[in-house]
């Protein structure tokens, strides 16, 4: 499932977490203004549903200090 | 480069080089090479690296060596392409006819040839010097793991008898594999300590496999000294290369362990069957289990092949199928072994072949149960442009982690 989220409102510290484990080309990081675009892990684009047939707040194929920002509502799929 | 007295023996032991004589190039290696089924290339089949070696050993030190025909460096070249076209499986010595400990012998072969002044191919090289400035492979800094994975309902106790290690390939690979184990220790009621992040440095195991051995008293020293301080007795780890690393290199290295060291499944599965750990959804599902092949044969005495299917059989309504290859046999995933770093198009063309071997099965999902399996068929990550067609390679069967799937029973 390839993730492309944009995360809201990601803090500095949470986002050096985030660009830690951004190491693939295909995987990468995008920083705008008060938002942050991560795609993430292969496969299809996920349609906001994963294999698990779990939306984005739980989505187990996110790690934890992405999914805080999921579950709390902090993203969007656009 | 200047020639050694002990050039191509100094690592190798006596039985290796009985080892390198004892191939009698029967070929029931092929049969069990994912390398050989992969590209057919007979150059690289485990007894043309043991007749390449021997060749060298010979000239170096026997009697063609008083001739002066020492191997040059384009063939030693030549042969650490071949060499590392392995995934170091040890599916090759499971089969051997006349018993030869190949993964091993791998492993010596590498290891002399890096200290002899080659470099291991590809990206590998890069691992080390991670590990020289970071403890890790991954370049990013130590402290930052468990933010990455740790969920905060779960809180580990400062001392315990229990620790759990993720090791560093779980946590920037495949972190949702810590974040499920440490769940389901919280759901069984299992109290577990970890250490703290910079203290837990790189079991040692992806540097060693490539032959790169200069920080291995180093690492295997600050994690035992570290676990110790803890009070630890059972160390459990996610990761069957850390087992298989703790199991033989540290024990080696250090001359014993202070503590036993398990698996993690094999922690879940007994809190299973005496239910403690209960899993209460219900999903109707045909899944297949991957053997991880550190976990099966990556060491010497009985394989971790019981629990993890013992969790699978526990999970309501979940059917499982096997693989055609299985235990001590199974199919290599072509993850492993520095493969992805130093042979993509190797990798690429194994992962396929194991697509479809799962898909033989008729199951839905494949549950694997190692990083370097979750990073290539999961997260699927390959270098480069085999990457590219990799992602775009489609199979009926959906992969996960095991503790993953099995945590979303919970």
């Amino acid at each position: 499932m390839l993730c492309r989220v944009k995360l809201l409102g990601v803090s500095e510290e949470d986002l050096e977490v985030i660009n830690s484990f951004f190491f693939d080309p295909h995987e990468r990081v995008e920083v705008g203004e008060g938002w942050v675009r991560l795609s993430y892990m292969g496969g299809e684009p996920c349609r906001g549903k994963n294999d698990f047939g779990e939306g984005c707040g739980e989505c187990r194929y996110m790690p934890q200090v992405v999914k805080k920002y999921l579950r709390a509502g902090s993203y969007s799929l656009e | 480069m200047g020639a050694r007295k002990r050039d191509f023996i100094s690592r190798l032991t006596r039985r290796q080089l009985i080892e390198l004589e004892a191939c009698v190039r029967c070929g029931a290696c092929f049969e069990a090479c994912v390398v050989q089924e992969a590209t057919g290339d007979r150059e690289v089949s485990p007894p043309a690296k043991i007749a390449s070696y021997r060749r060298f050993v010979d000239a170096s030190h026997g009697v063609r060596a008083l001739l002066g025909k020492r191997p040059s460096g384009e063939e030693v070249e030549r042969f650490l392409e071949a060499l590392y076209a392995c995934t170091t499986c040890g599916g090759c010595g499971e089969v051997c006819e006349v018993g030869i400990d190949t993964q091993r012998l791998w492993w010596a072969m590498r290891r002399e040839l890096v200290e002899m002044g080659y470099s291991a191919p590809g990206t590998l090289p890069k691992l080390l010097e991670n590990a020289r400035r970071n403890r890790s492979i991954f370049a990013s800094p130590l402290e930052l793991r468990y933010r990455i994975w740790l969920p905060p309902e779960v809180k580990p106790a400062e001392e315990a008898e229990l620790c759990y290690f993720e090791g560093c390939g779980v946590a920037w690979e495949a972190p949702p594999m810590a974040e499920a184990a440490v769940r389901l220790l919280h759901a069984a009621n299992i109290e577990f300590t970890l250490l703290e992040a910079s203290h837990a440095w790189c079991c040692g195991w992806p540097l060693a496999v490539a032959g790169m051995w200069e920080l291995q008293q180093e690492l295997v020293e600050n994690n035992i000294t570290k676990l110790e301080e803890r009070g630890v007795t059972t160390l459990a780890v996610s990761c069957p290369c850390c087992l298989q690393q703790v199991r033989e290199v540290w024990r080696s290295c250090a001359g014993g362990l202070p503590f036993e060291v398990v698996h993690i499944t094999q922690v879940l599965a007994p809190a299973v069957e005496e239910g403690r750990l209960r899993f209460s959804r219900r999903r109707r599902e045909r899944v297949t289990y991957h053997d991880p092949c550190q976990l099966t044969r990556g060491f010497r005495g009985p394989g971790v092949y019981e629990e993890p299917r013992t969790l699978i059989q526990h999970l309501p309504g979940v059917e499982l199928v096997e693989l055609d290859r299985s235990g001590r046999l199974t199919r290599c995933c072509g993850a492993g072994g520095g493969i992805r770093g130093a042979r993509p198009e190797v990798a690429l063309e194994i992962g396929k072949l194991f697509l479809r071997s799962a898909a033989r099965t008729g199951a839905e999902t494949l549950l694997m149960n190692c990083p370097a399996c979750y990073a290539m068929y999961v997260a699927r990550r390959l270098p480069g442009q085999h990457g590219e067609e990799w992602r775009a390679f489609r199979s009926p069967v959906r992969c996960n982690d095991l503790l993953q799937y099995a945590a979303s029973f919970l």
